[in-house]
């Protein structure tokens, strides 16, 4: 879906992208990194906003050094900044974003309102989009991300500034596009619970550079096979049981603890627990947190982020 | 009585239009999560707790004193607020410094500045001015100026909005041990992975009016309309839903076989945990993953929004 | 029956071409100014007031002009008339009315552009220009237009369209409204055949106005995310200017041989434009043929011309000359106005298309 060669930018002397070479699938797909990481420049590079300094980025079989038009009228943009037109009503706005995308006038106005049905903003599209809550702006920039049914659409910090309810019926959106819609997304995000609740891979960069692409699934596999177990009130007795039988314990709190060893642990859980007389509340096998892996991708290529740009 | 916060009939109408409802609430120390929808109240309790404003109605006191106009108690508290305030052509030691002075620091103002954005990894760019920083480093610096004093309270309005995630852990790092040293927090988040990661306490807003307070576990336990989700994966669960339908407390089952999975709904999880070792073991299944949703900040906040 | 699926749904119908692009931005902005600015409906009506003044001039110019009509019939269109063409010189043109008419035609709609609406075009530019690009500077709303299938000249004609609209709205389309009234009295088809290029005088007049005025005024609104802002330097830069002009061609008044320097007219953008319509309306060769082929009965007309003229401030009519054709030419050759219009047109234009792709590129 997105292939990137050697793909370099440079400003002036400062090193934005040092030469990507990924080949992205379709699907749902976390943007990571620190500010500054270079992800708002590889997405321009992508629509062919911004010139490569060396290498071809190849989207959706087009060129972007080449077909940029044609790119944008295959590919959505939901911007991180406000972006208001002011003076527009919800409605208008969005069916201006279809006749920029090229929708003819009348079919640009029944779309917009097919749109804001979908992202559920309901008679608020009336009103001028100044008027409008963070939540509402997010919803009239995704609408007009949409318009144009984009087969790539790419989002921008999509849930900042959401409230609980708010960024859950925006990550519900974003999974009926990818799963249902056939719409590929790239997310750029720095929540990463997000990533981990609608993404099928998660692309890391730091300092231009790319230091993880892979599926979430292949990310979360621990390499060992452990558990975690949580029990309903003092965890000791269990451990002190379960070390017995020659497990390796290590205690995380005053109730939960990880448990590492061969065989059917959840078996000799339950039998230990039944022992002892705990009760056995959660048994997690152990997944790798996409938080630990960002952390240590991240901290291995930059010490400590001590070059951030706004 | 809230040895932290206490409100009695705390209300605050702007005209017509109602920023905290009638709100009765007491705190005792330790962190505190405070969550809410956008517009639900949470700035303008965070401001009637912060003495910036005066109540319409009602008092509110916060370490056993009433905080308006307070400065004697503006000393024992630190607000992180929510939106940037900076000089920009200053750089953070100097924003700092500046404000450790403002609360009363003599000499020793810059280097109690210097340590409190070395808490917050601030001291490689300190230096600069804050004009040039990052969201991230914005975030930084204000969350320094309100540690600066050493406060009691500290209380952070959105502390990790446009942070990346390194920010992020080291600011939620912070908290955790800031709570542990025995300061009190109150921390407003909308991410509630965030909130259930630093406490689980918690404060929930809605219409102005408080919805909930307390400990997660314990608001779960008060909403018995809402039977529990526990969910088993083992390799037949049919056979193992079955047993489960025979030797327990059960509302409902769902069973999806593609997941191996058995959701199970039920009004009374004591019983249900306290059987579950024995049943499972009786059908010779192993079940490798036991989850309950229903224990997380996320499942309680959605069953109370739901409910209001 | 089947049940629908309401959500979204792809498209895959076939795209606008480039022009409907544009035009789309126009039309929205339009929309946005008439639907935000009270006092642009307003400044609207007030601009086509003048019409009021030069219709019953047309009028009367084109009825006493025709040789079939009655001038006692129609006597007070006479009279208007008979503020400038009386007696011999209005028997000349009755005797041969295809001849003298598109002059004289185009001479009027030179002072309707020249000393009415290119002052009107400078409010209403005032008005409607500095929210176009400011607005999208303040929220940043760029990304919008440029992550969809728009370049950037297509984005800035279309905000550039949206002036010229406004500005032909007191300029082109009022002027039209006058060439109709005026030939819908003319004598003949003949005459109407005679001054069909004036058509295209109104139209090269009009755009010669709102081009620069528009890409300037752009410019300016494209600096600063503040409408405010970018008002108040188009406001000062055109107040400044026309000061500064003045006041150095301020010695044309008292002395017939006092020459302003050269550079002084491009100070106020309005002489600019103004001198451009003069250029383009041939003005000095109008009045030059008019006034030869009505030898001395023409002199009370090339006198009123002239009071009219420097009644409205045209420093370039310099009162006491007894030539107009020196007096509006002087300075410089008149194609030279036209030239700094087109410098500076372009000018903006490259500079506005740095800013504006400006965020997009970095």
């Amino acid at each position: 879906m997105i292939q990137l060669v050697d793909v370099a930018k440079f400003y002036g002397s400062f090193q934005a992208l040092a030469g990507l070479n990924v080949s992205v699938q379709p699907g749902a797909i976390g943007l990571l990194g620190p500010n500054g990481a270079g992800k708002s420049t590889l997405i321009k590079a992508i629509l062919g906003l911004v010139k490569l300094s060396r290498g071809t980025a190849t989207i959706l079989g087009m060129d972007a050094a080449t077909q940029s038009r044609e790119i944008r009228e295959q590919v959505g943009y939901m911007p991180e900044d406000d972006c208001t037109i002011a003076g527009l009503q919800g409605v208008q706005s969005v069916a201006l974003a279809g006749q920029l995308a090229g929708l003819p006038a009348l079919t640009a106005l029944r779309r917009a309102h097919e749109m804001l049905d979908y992202v559920l903003l309901g008679e608020a599209r009336y009103r001028e989009v100044q008027t409008y809550s963070v939540g509402m702006r997010q919803k009239v920039k995704l609408a007009q991300a949409l318009i144009h049914a984009p087969k790539l659409l790419f989002l921008d910090e999509p849930t900042n500034g959401l409230d609980p309810v708010g960024r859950e019926k925006m990550l519900r959106l974003i999974r009926d596009l990818t799963q249902k819609k056939g719409v590929s997304v790239v997310i750029s995000t720095h929540i990463l619970s997000d990533v981990e609740s609608c993404c099928d891979a998660a692309l890391i960069l730091g300092r231009g550079e790319l230091l993880v692409y892979d599926t979430i699934q292949a990310l979360q596999k621990s390499v060992d096979s452990s558990c975690r177990i949580r029990v309903a009130h003092d965890v000791a007795k269990l451990c002190a049981a379960l070390s017995a039988r020659g497990y390796q314990i290590e205690a995380i709190g005053p109730d939960e603890a990880r448990i590492r060893g061969e065989g059917d642990l959840g078996t000799a859980i339950f039998a230990a627990a039944q022992e002892c007389g705990s009760e056995v509340r959660e048994i997690m096998p152990s997944r790798n947190s996409l938080e630990d892996i960002y952390l240590a991708a991240v901290r291995a290529t930059e010490g400590r982020p001590e070059k951030e740009s706004a | 009585m809230g040895e932290l916060l206490e409100a009695r009939n705390l209300t605050k109408l702007y005209g017509v239009i109602i920023g905290v409802n009638d709100v009765n609430l007491d705190l005792q120390p330790g962190v505190i999560g405070l969550l809410g929808p956008n517009g639900a109240g949470k700035s303008t309790f965070l401001k009637l707790v912060t003495g910036q404003l005066r109540p319409t109605e009602g008092q509110v006191s916060v370490l056993g004193q009433n905080p308006w106009s307070n400065v004697q108690l503006f000393n024992r508290i630190g607000l992180c607020p929510e939106q940037d305030s900076f000089y920009d052509n200053m750089s953070a030691l100097e924003f700092v410094t500046s404000l450790a002075r403002l609360s009363g620091m003599g000499q020793e103002a810059q280097d109690r500045a210097e340590q409190a954005l070395a808490r917050v990894s601030a001291t490689e760019f300190m230096h600069r001015s804050i004009g040039e920083y990052s969201k991230g480093m914005r975030q930084r610096t204000k969350i320094a100026q309100a540690i600066v004093h050493d406060p009691d309270f500290l209380i952070l309005d959105e502390p990790l909005t446009g942070t990346d995630p390194i920010c992020r852990r080291e600011i939620m790092d912070l908290v955790t041990e800031l709570g542990a040293e025995g300061k009190s927090i109150l921390v407003a988040s909308h991410v509630l992975h965030e909130v259930q990661a630093m406490t689980d306490q918690f404060v929930l807003i809605f219409g102005g009016r408080i919805l909930a307070a307390g400990k997660v576990q314990e608001i779960r336990g008060l909403m018995n309309e809402f039977p529990h989700r526990i969910s088993l994966r083992c390799s037949d669960p049919k056979k193992l839903a079955g047993a489960l339908i025979r030797d327990l407390p059960i509302d409902g089952v769902e069973i999806d076989q593609e997941r191996e999975e058995v959701m199970v709904l039920t009004k009374d999880p004591g019983e249900f945990y306290a059987g579950l070792s024995q049943v499972v073991l009786a059908t010779g299944l192993s079940v490798r993953e036991l989850t309950s949703a229903d224990d997380k900040l996320e499942a309680v906040f959605n069953y109370l929004m739901a409910a209001s | 029956m089947p049940i629908a699926e309401l959500g979204y749904r792809p498209w895959d119908g076939a795209r606008t071409g480039v022009m409907q692009r544009w035009m789309a931005i126009t039309r929205s902005e339009i929309g946005i100014a008439f639907g935000s600015s009270k006092l642009l409906r307003r400044f609207l009506i007030f601009a086509w007031i003048p019409i009021l003044y030069f219709c019953p001039i047309f009028l009367a110019i084109g009825y006493v002009a025709d040789p079939a009509n009655n001038l006692t019939e129609g006597a007070m269109l006479t009279e208007i008339a008979g503020e400038f063409l009386s007696g011999d010189a209005l028997q000349r043109i009755r005797a041969d009315p295809q001849s003298f008419l598109p002059g004289i035609w185009s001479i009027v709609f030179y002072f309707f552009f020249a000393y009415t609406q290119s002052v009107f075009a400078m409010v209403i530019v005032a008005i409607v220009g500095p929210p176009l690009i400011s607005r999208d500077v303040k929220s940043k709303a760029f990304l919008v237009y440029f992550s969809k299938p728009i370049q950037p000249w297509q984005y800035l004609l279309g905000k550039l369209a949206t002036v010229i609209f406004f500005v032909f709205c007191i300029t082109l389309f009022p002027a039209l409204v006058l060439y109709t009234i005026s030939i819908a009295l003319s004598p003949d088809v003949g005459t109407v055949q005679a001054t069909l290029p004036i058509l295209l005088q109104i139209s090269m007049a009009s755009l010669a106005t709102a081009l620069p005025i528009g890409m300037v005024v752009l410019l300016l609104s494209s600096l600063t995310g503040n409408r405010r802002i970018a008002t108040f330097f188009w406001l000062a830069a055109w107040i400044f200017g026309e000061i500064a002009f003045r006041v150095l061609t301020l010695g044309g008044n008292f002395s017939r041989n006092f020459e302003p320097p050269p550079w002084a007219y491009f100070l106020s953008l309005r002489e600019l434009t103004t001198r451009a319509a003069s250029y383009l309306f041939q003005l000095p060769e109008n009045m030059e043929a008019l006034f030869t082929n009505l030898g001395p009965a023409g002199e009370r007309l090339q006198r009123s011309m002239r009071g009219f003229a420097s009644d409205m401030g045209d420093a370039s009519v310099i009162e006491g000359s007894t030539d107009v054709l020196a007096a509006t030419s002087s300075g410089f050759p008149p194609w030279v106005s036209l030239l700094a219009i087109a410098l500076l047109s372009s000018l903006s234009g490259a500079l506005l298309l740095r800013r504006v792709t400006k965020p997009v590129r970095i």
